[in-house]
Parts: structure tokens; C-alpha cells; sequence
């Protein structure tokens, strides 16, 4: 599944501020619209976004950043990581999983018409890339399920732009592209379902697609993951 | 002794003109009158209009008095549409605020509003502003058309409410503010501060009204008792806006014992049933206004618009931390802290 837009990615780390953009809402919301809308596009299905609800999960998010901020020296890799799992979590955490969404509401047959062709060529190549139980989800879905398949799409999206930022924060630091491994089906579904009803432990799974020990006891424990740990052994030592 | 390097503080004059404080009070009540007749109207219309025709008998296609009931229909109907008309073709010529009005024009940047360029009428700049993007941010929280009043003398009282908090607030020390907390001119206070001030300001002026709430129940006609205290007095500013914060709910809720903290008076005339009931709607409104102004840069302009878009964006946001700011034991620290969170992660540029 191709969960990063490399375009972006790469237009994004063109920018020659990012790490501090990042963290500004005026640039932050142009950007997560635009991966958002992308990332539906992919997907063949047209999302709405909640401006308020986008802006809330954007301020807790940075706090927490801005929390952290101390740590970003140790391993300033492993923090852009960080940084890209704990928007995850509050994207998550805005979204909720009842059945009022609080950041995304899908609508699979609200495209326009234009679009609506075009999508469905993409969509036929994303479901075939994406693991089963997702594809099985997204498009076979019985008709009280409605909510359920709208999470998991929402969830797909929230993924999508985390890892797309996480990207172009990589490159920008000269780091390799990222190759995320959305791991099993049975892995992925567990994924979304988790992080939808207990956030956090999108950190875990994030981590864990990009090939990083995942903290699984305390995963929104930024100063206790494996590299910060290191690094500040390292610090400490040396 | 040697010279100061400040540059010398302006010293303002510390209280609302009383000719200012008339010329808006004629302003407010026109505005009232021309609301209270169009509510009136309205009402007519839609309640009386009907209930009297329900009266007169039986109506229908065969009911005698049905040509009656349509002929005072459309009267009113139309007496209603002519009040409108005329009240915006007044409003339009004569108060010569077209721009304002339909939320056409740039903003400034804060220090803009608060210098008091205009020596005869220092405040007059702030009033007009502020009386204009609060009503729109009432507009744009969706709040029905002649449910709230803005009284434009109690705006610009806030002017020189918060002139007095900026005097008493600027120690030379702050001029040199840090990464984040907004940057402003030597010798005032930093942005996040002066936003802290100016919010406070208005919650302490309380500028909204309950439309439909008798002008005599409005605790500022009665002389307002921050504006007598001395400049920089803690209690100028008044805790009001931690009690308005925290009691936003029913109407005649009393400030909590020990918010008052020795301002008794104050908070005993801005506890009364008019303002109460306006406080569930007046932070988010004020805030929402404050951080449109503080959006703009400090050497630019900015479309009003888009500014009170955002400033309302980030206020439903940050509302809960914002409320939570104004019940810290030093509210005035805790809300400029809040600020500049807010305003360190606006621009880029920051």
C-alpha cells in the first residue's frame, strides 16, 4: 500500500524551514488539507474536513512537541519520528471513534463526477495494494457498518499524512526515504482499530511500520524510546 | 542622574471622555432603538399577526374575514420591510461604515489600536474596530441576528481600561521579550501580555448585551467602578473575567466568594443578570477578536476576514485552555502565557 504521497513529501522538503512550518498553524493547515484531500483522492473517496477539529488536534499536538522539545537534540532523527507519531495520536484522539467524527467525515459517493471516474481507476489500484482485511472493510462493508468503514478510511487518511510529513522531514535531514510496512492485514485492521479507541498506541504502530522498536508499555512516553534512550546514554557516557 | 534609555511612557489620560462617553451612548441607544423597533416589528409579524387572525374567526377559502387577515398581513409585512430598508439605508449614509460593516477593510497590528494617535480622540480608532469585529464574531458564531447587543461605549471604555493595565504593566524589563512571546515596541509589553490586558479589558467592559434586557438592568449605566480606582490598581482590571469564565451559565449567577478579591464593587455591578447572561458567549467572541488582531504581523496589515476566520478557528480550539488560563490563581500570567503559546505557532516566521 502506498500510504506516503511522495510528492508532497518532496515538495514539503523543499521547504527550507520545515521543522519550524511544522509547527505553525498557518502553514500546518495548508499542508494537512492538502494531504488529507490527496490521500482521499487515492482512496476514491471525498473527505470533509473539520477546520476547528483540525486546529485543536494541531495545538495539543505541538504542546506536546514543544514538551518534548528538549529531547530533540539527543537524536534529532528519532525525534521527527516522534513528532510524526504524536500528530498521529492526536488526529486520532480529535476523530474519536463514536459516531460524531471530529476531524474527518468521509463520504465515499459524494465525489464530484469528474472526479468520480478517475477515482475509481486509482481506487481499484490502492484496494488491490492495501491489505485485505482494510480492502474488505472499505468496499465490502454491510450497510450497518457505514461508521465502521468511515473510520478505518478516516484512519487511513490520518496515516497517510502523518507518514507524508514524516517524510519530508526525513529528507530534509538528509535522511533515506521511508518504505513503511503496513505489515499484515490482520496487523493493519488491528492497527486502525486500536488506535481509533485508544490513540496512543498509533505511536506504537507507527514506529513499528517504519522498521523502529516500538514502546509498547508506555508508547506517548516520548523520553522513553529506545533511540532518545540511547542517545542519551551516549550523552551521558561521553 | 542619568538619562533613561526608555523612551519616555506616554501619559495618557486615564478615563473616557465625557463627551466620547455621550456621543457613543447616542450612538448605542440609536442602534438599540432601530434593533428594539425591528424585533418589534418582527414580533408583530410573526406573533401577534397570526394570533389575532386565529381570533377573528374562521379563515379559509370560505371564511368571511380572510381578505381582513391578508390586508393586516401584508401591512405588517411590509411595515417590516420598510423598517429594514430605511435602517440600512440610515446605517449605510450616516454612520459612513459601509467597509466595517460588510467586514471590508485591513486590520492593524495591535500596537496600532492601543498608541492613541489621535489626541482628540484617542480611543475613537479602537472603538470603532473592536465595535465591528465583535459584531461580526457574533455573526460568525452563528449567534441569531437581535439576540445580542454591542454597546460601542463600553468598548471603547475597555481603551481606557486597558491603557491604565498597560501602564501599570510595562516595567522596563519586559521590554526585552523572549522568542515566542510576540514581539512589540521598546518599553510596552509584550504582544502576549497587551493580548492578555486587552481581553481582560473588554470581559471587565462587557460590550455585549442581552438585546431583549430592559437598558435599565445593565450594571455599566451605573458609573463603572474600575474606572474610578487608580491606574494599575489591582483590581482595575477587576478578577471579573475569572468569575465570568468559570459561572458562564445561568443568568443572575453571582461571582464565586473570593474571586471578588477587594473589588467588591465591581463585581457585585458586573455580576448582574445583564451580564451574566451574555458570558457563555462573550469569550469566545472576545478571544476570538483579541487573537484576529494579534494575528496581524507588526509592520503589516491583514484582511479583516480572514483574520477573525482564524482568530475564531484557534478561540473554539484553545477555548477550554483559554478558560482554564482565567481561573489560575494569576490569571493575567496564565492567559499571556496561553497567548504566546498560541502566537509562537501561528507563522512561520516565528
Amino acid at each position: 500500500m502506498q500510504l506516503i504521497i511522495d510528492e508532497l513529501a518532496q515538495r514539503w522538503a523543499r521547504e527550507p524551514r520545515l521543522r519550524q512550518c511544522i509547527v505553525a498553524w498557518r502553514w500546518f493547515a495548508g499542508a494537512a488539507h492538502e494531504g488529507l484531500q490527496q490521500a482521499a483522492q487515492r482512496l476514491g473517496v471525498a473527505a470533509q474536513i473539520d477546520v476547528d477539529g483540525l486546529c485543536r488536534a494541531f495545538f495539543d499536538w505541538v504542546r506536546l512537541v514543544e514538551l518534548h522539545a528538549h529531547l530533540e537534540p539527543r537524536d534529532p532523527l528519532d525525534f521527527r519520528h516522534a513528532m510524526a507519531a504524536l500528530l498521529a495520536q492526536q488526529l486520532f484522539a480529535t476523530q474519536g471513534h463514536g459516531h460524531i467524527a471530529g476531524l474527518l467525515t468521509i463520504e465515499a459517493d459524494a465525489m464530484p463526477a469528474a472526479t468520480a471516474a478517475a477515482a475509481q481507476t486509482m481506487t481499484a489500484t490502492v484496494t488491490a495494494a492495501m491489505p485485505a482485511a482494510t480492502a474488505a472493510a472499505a468496499a465490502d462493508a454491510p450497510a450497518g457498518a457505514v461508521g465502521a468503514t468511515s473510520s478505518v478510511r478516516a484512519g487511513t487518511l490520518i496515516t497517510s499524512l502523518a507518514l507524508t510529513l514524516l517524510q519530508a522531514l526525513r529528507l530534509q535531514l538528509g535522511a533515506p526515504a521511508l518504505r513503511p510496512d503496513p505489515g499484515t492485514a490482520a496487523s493493519w485492521a488491528s492497527y486502525l482499530e486500536n488506535a481509533a479507541q485508544d490513540p496512543s498506541t498509533a505511536i506504537g504502530y507507527l514506529d513499528q511500520m517504519c522498521g523502529l522498536e516500538p514502546q509498547w508499555t508506555a508508547p506517548a512516553q516520548i523520553d522513553a524510546r529506545p533511540a532518545l534512550q540511547h542517545a542519551g546514554a551516549g550523552l551521558r557516557h561521553g | 542622574m542619568k538619562p533613561s534609555l526608555l523612551p519616555a511612557r506616554r501619559t495618557a489620560p486615564t478615563q473616557q471622555s465625557t463627551l466620547t462617553a455621550v456621543e457613543l451612548s447616542l450612538k448605542d441607544g440609536a442602534r438599540a432603538f432601530s434593533l428594539h423597533a425591528q424585533l418589534c416589528a418582527q414580533w408583530l409579524v410573526r406573533d401577534v399577526g397570526p394570533r389575532l387572525a386565529q381570533r377573528m374567526g374562521p379563515l379559509g377559502p370560505g371564511g368571511r374575514l380572510q381578505p381582513l387577515h391578508g390586508l393586516v398581513e401584508s401591512a405588517a409585512r411590509q411595515t417590516l420591510t420598510q423598517l429594514e430598508a430605511v435602517q440600512h439605508r440610515v446605517a449605510a449614509t450616516a454612520l459612513a461604515d459601509e467597509r466595517m460593516r460588510a467586514l471590508d477593510f485591513t486590520l492593524l497590528p495591535l500596537q496600532d489600536y492601543l498608541a492613541g494617535n489621535d489626541a482628540r480622540n484617542p480611543s475613537g480608532l479602537f472603538a470603532d474596530v473592536f465595535y465591528w469585529l465583535i459584531r461580526h464574531a457574533l455573526a460568525l458564531l452563528n449567534e441569531p441576528h437581535g439576540r445580542w447587543l454591542v454597546q460601542q461605549r463600553l468598548v471603547d471604555e475597555a481603551w481606557w481600561r486597558l491603557q491604565r493595565a498597560l501602564q501599570a504593566a510595562a516595567p522596563p524589563s519586559t521590554a526585552a521579550a523572549g522568542p515566542g512571546s510576540g514581539q512589540a515596541p521598546p518599553g510596552q509589553p509584550p504582544l502576549a501580555l497587551q493580548c492578555a490586558l486587552l481581553l481582560r479589558a473588554l470581559q471587565a467592559a462587557q460590550p455585549i448585551r442581552e438585546a431583549t434586557l430592559a437598558p435599565w438592568l445593565a450594571a455599566h449605566d451605573a458609573p463603572a467602578a474600575g474606572m474610578a480606582q487608580p491606574a494599575g490598581a489591582a483590581g482595575s482590571m477587576g478578577p471579573v473575567g475569572v468569575g465570568q469564565a468559570a459561572t458562564a451559565t445561568a443568568a443572575g449567577s453571582a461571582v464565586p466568594a473570593g474571586a471578588a478579591g477587594g473589588t467588591t464593587a465591581a463585581a457585585a455591578t458586573e455580576s448582574s443578570a445583564g451580564s451574566a447572561g451574555s458570558l457563555g458567549t462573550a469569550l469566545p467572541v472576545m478571544l476570538a477578536v483579541v487573537l484576529a488582531v494579534a494575528s496581524v504581523p507588526l509592520h503589516g496589515q491583514g484582511d479583516a476576514a480572514a483574520c477573525l476566520h482564524l482568530g475564531q478557528t484557534i478561540a473554539a480550539a484553545r477555548l477550554t485552555a483559554f478558560e482554564a488560563a482565567l481561573l489560575h490563581p494569576s490569571p493575567q500570567d496564565a492567559l499571556a502565557a496561553e497567548f504566546a503559546f498560541v502566537l509562537r505557532h501561528l507563522d512561520p516566521c516565528n
